[in-house]
C-alpha cells in the first residue's frame, strides 16, 4: 500500500507516517494472519486491514455489530503489532522527554494534514492522514491490549475522522428503540453504564455505554461505536445477568469488568436512533429511581465537560454543536435508586413522552 | 489584592467540574474552554469554597515548608489570571459563602516540589499541556514497558 504524499515531502510527520505504512506492508507479508474487515460508523464505511490474529480479536470484538460487506472505504486503518508479525516499528523521531502533550498528542507531529498520538499506558500509537483518509493503529504486543483499549479501541482515530465528517463524538451512553431514545450524560462514576445495562432487561436497546457519535439534525441521531460496557465489580454483582458477558478478569480495566454485548446479547444492541432527550444519571442513595428536570446548563456541563476531558483536539465547532444539541433537547436528572428494575421504567417514560412531542411537531 | 480577599465565579455562563483529577471549565458564551491541572485544581476548588489567598497558601505550607513566599505569590498571580479571563471576581467582604457539602480534599506530592498553578486556555485545535517526560526508552526508540504479569 502506498500513501500518496506531495512530491518532495520532507516534513517529519509525513516521513514518519510513510515509514509506518511501509512497516505495515512488511507486517502484512510476514504475518500468517491477515484480514480486511469492514464496518459502518455513522453511515461511513471504515476498512480495517489487520495483520495478526490476536490483534484482530482485540480490535474488532467491540465493533462486531457494525460489520458491513466490502465496499469503497471512507477511511482505511492499518492495524498490527510487532510481536505477532515479527516486525519492528521504526524508532519514534521525537524526543520523548518533551514530546507528549495532553491526550498523548505528540508535539510537532500534528499538522493540518497529519495527526499523531501515543497512549503510554496502553502502548498504542495512532496516526491519521487527512489527505488520504488513512490511519495507523499500532502497538508492540497485542497481548497488552486490555481494559479501556479492548473495550473501546481506536477512539482517537474515530474521533478525528468522525469530527471532520461533521459528527460529534461524545462521552455518553445511549439507550432506546428505533423510534427514539436518550443520551446518558455524565462523568465517570455517574451511573451511565449501570443505567444503560439495566435498561436491557426492558424493551430498550443498547447503543452506547461510554462513547457514541451524534449527527446534528432535527432530530439529532445517535450512532453506536462499541458494543462494550464497563462495570465496577459491585455493580456487576447487582446486574448479575451480565456476568456471562464479562471478558476474563485479566482483560478488565482495573476493578472494572469489560463486557461485550455479543452472543446472546446481540439482539439487544442497535446501530442508532433519533435522540429525544438527555438524561443525567446520578445516585442519590435511596431505593427509588425518579426524574427531575435539568437545565440546559446542567446538561451542557454533564455532556461537554467530560467529552472535553476525554477527547483530543476538540474544535470550537464541536463545542458549539454540543451546546446546540443540548439546548435543542429536554434534559432530566435521572436520580438513581438501588432498585435497578425501576431504571428502565423511568427511561421508557421519558422516551414515550418526548416521542409523542416529536411526532406532533414533525412537518406534515 | 489583599491576601484575605475572597472570590466567586464571575461568569454565570461558566460551567466547570472536577473530572479525573483535573478541572475543566467551559464559557458557554464564548465557547472557550480551560483546563486546570496539578496545584491549580485545589487552588480553584478552595477559591470556590470561599478561601482567600493566604488561607490557601497556608494549606500548602505543611507539604512545602521552604516555599511559602513563592506559593503565596504564585497563587496571587493565578487569581489575577482568573480575573483577567472573567472567571473569578472579588467577593464583597461581608458576603457569606455557604460551607460546601463535600469540602475539597487534596493530597500534595512534596517530591515534585511546588508547581505554580496555571490556567490553560484552549484556542481552536491547540494542545498546550505537556505530559510528564518519558526518560526510559528502549533500544528501539520506544518507551520501556513495565512488565505486565497479566499479558494474555
Amino acid at each position: 500500500m502506498n500513501v500518496a504524499l506531495e512530491n518532495g515531502a520532507t516534513d517529519a510527520p509525513a516521513l514518519f507516517f510513510q515509514n509506518a505504512v511501509e512497516t505495515f506492508a512488511r507486517a502484512r507479508e510476514q504475518s500468517p494472519h491477515y484480514s480486511e474487515v469492514y464496518f459502518t460508523f455513522a453511515g461511513h464505511t471504515v476498512r480495517l486491514c489487520i495483520a495478526g490474529a490476536l490483534m484482530s480479536e482485540r480490535v474488532t470484538r467491540a465493533f462486531g455489530h457494525l460489520a458491513a460487506p466490502p465496499s469503497a472505504a471512507d477511511l482505511t486503518v492499518l492495524v498490527w503489532d510487532d510481536v505477532s508479525t515479527g516486525t519492528q516499528m521504526p524508532p519514534a523521531p521525537w524526543d520523548w522527554r518533551g514530546a507528549r502533550l495532553e491526550h498523548g498528542t505528540i508535539a510537532g507531529f500534528n499538522t493540518e494534514r497529519f495527526f499523531t498520538t501515543y497512549e503510554a499506558i496502553a502502548d498504542v500509537l495512532e496516526l491519521f492522514d487527512q489527505a488520504t483518509q488513512t490511519a495507523v493503529y499500532w502497538t508492540r504486543d497485542a497481548r497488552r491490549l486490555k481494559g479501556n483499549e479492548y473495550a473501546a479501541p481506536m477512539r482517537t482515530i474515530l474521533h478525528w475522522f468522525l469530527q471532520a465528517q461533521g459528527h460529534v463524538v461524545l462521552h455518553s451512553g445511549a439507550v432506546g428503540s428505533a423510534e427514539g431514545g436518550v443520551l446518558l450524560a455524565g462523568k465517570g462514576g455517574a451511573g451511565k453504564s449501570t443505567t444503560a445495562l439495566a435498561c436491557l432487561g426492558a424493551d430498550l436497546k443498547f447503543v452506547a455505554d461510554d462513547y457514541c457519535v451524534v449527527s446534528p439534525g432535527t432530530p439529532p441521531r445517535v450512532h453506536s461505536l462499541y458494543r462494550s460496557a464497563k462495570l465496577r465489580e459491585d455493580s456487576l454483582a447487582r446486574l448479575v445477568q451480565f456476568a456471562s458477558a464479562a471478558a476474563p478478569r485479566a482483560l478488565w480495566d482495573g476493578d472494572k469488568a469489560v463486557l461485550f454485548l455479543d452472543g446472546v446479547w446481540s439482539a439487544k444492541v442497535t446501530g442508532g436512533f433519533p435522540v429525544v432527550a438527555i438524561l443525567l444519571p446520578r445516585a442519590h442513595g435511596g431505593t427509588d429511581t425518579f426524574l427531575k428536570p435539568a437545565t440546559a446548563k446542567e446538561g451542557i456541563q454533564a455532556l461537554a465537560l467530560s467529552t472535553l476531558a476525554q477527547s483530543p483536539r476538540v474544535s470550537q465547532l464541536t463545542i458549539e454543536r454540543i451546546q446546540a444539541l443540548v439546548r435543542g433537547l429536554p434534559c432530566y436528572w435521572l436520580e438513581l435508586g438501588t432498585e435497578t428494575a425501576q431504571i428502565p421504567r423511568r427511561v421508557e417514560e421519558v422516551i414515550a413522552r418526548h416521542q409523542v412531542q416529536m411526532r406532533e411537531s414533525a412537518p406534515l | 489584592m489583599a491576601d484575605r480577599e475572597r472570590y466567586q465565579v464571575a461568569n454565570s455562563e461558566l460551567v466547570y467540574d472536577n473530572i479525573e483529577g483535573e478541572v475543566i471549565l467551559l464559557d458557554l458564551d464564548t465557547g472557550t474552554y480551560y483546563q486546570l491541572v496539578k496545584n491549580a485544581v485545589p487552588v480553584w476548588n478552595w477559591l470556590v469554597e470561599g478561601l482567600g489567598v493566604s488561607e490557601i497558601a497556608d494549606r500548602f505550607a505543611p507539604a512545602f515548608p521552604n516555599e511559602t513566599p513563592q506559593i503565596a505569590e504564585s497563587i496571587r498571580q493565578f487569581v489575577q489570571q482568573l480575573i483577567a479571563e472573567h472567571l473569578m471576581m472579588p467577593l464583597a467582604d461581608d458576603a457569606v459563602v455557604p460551607a460546601p457539602e463535600t469540602p475539597f480534599v487534596w493530597s500534595p506530592n512534596p517530591a515534585e516540589g511546588f508547581v505554580a498553578p496555571a490556567l490553560l486556555k484552549y484556542t481552536d485545535m491547540q494542545s498546550l499541556l505537556l505530559l510528564d517526560p518519558i526518560h526510559d526508552i528502549d533500544s528501539q526508540g520506544w518507551p520501556i514497558l513495565k512488565p505486565n504479569p497479566l499479558v494474555v
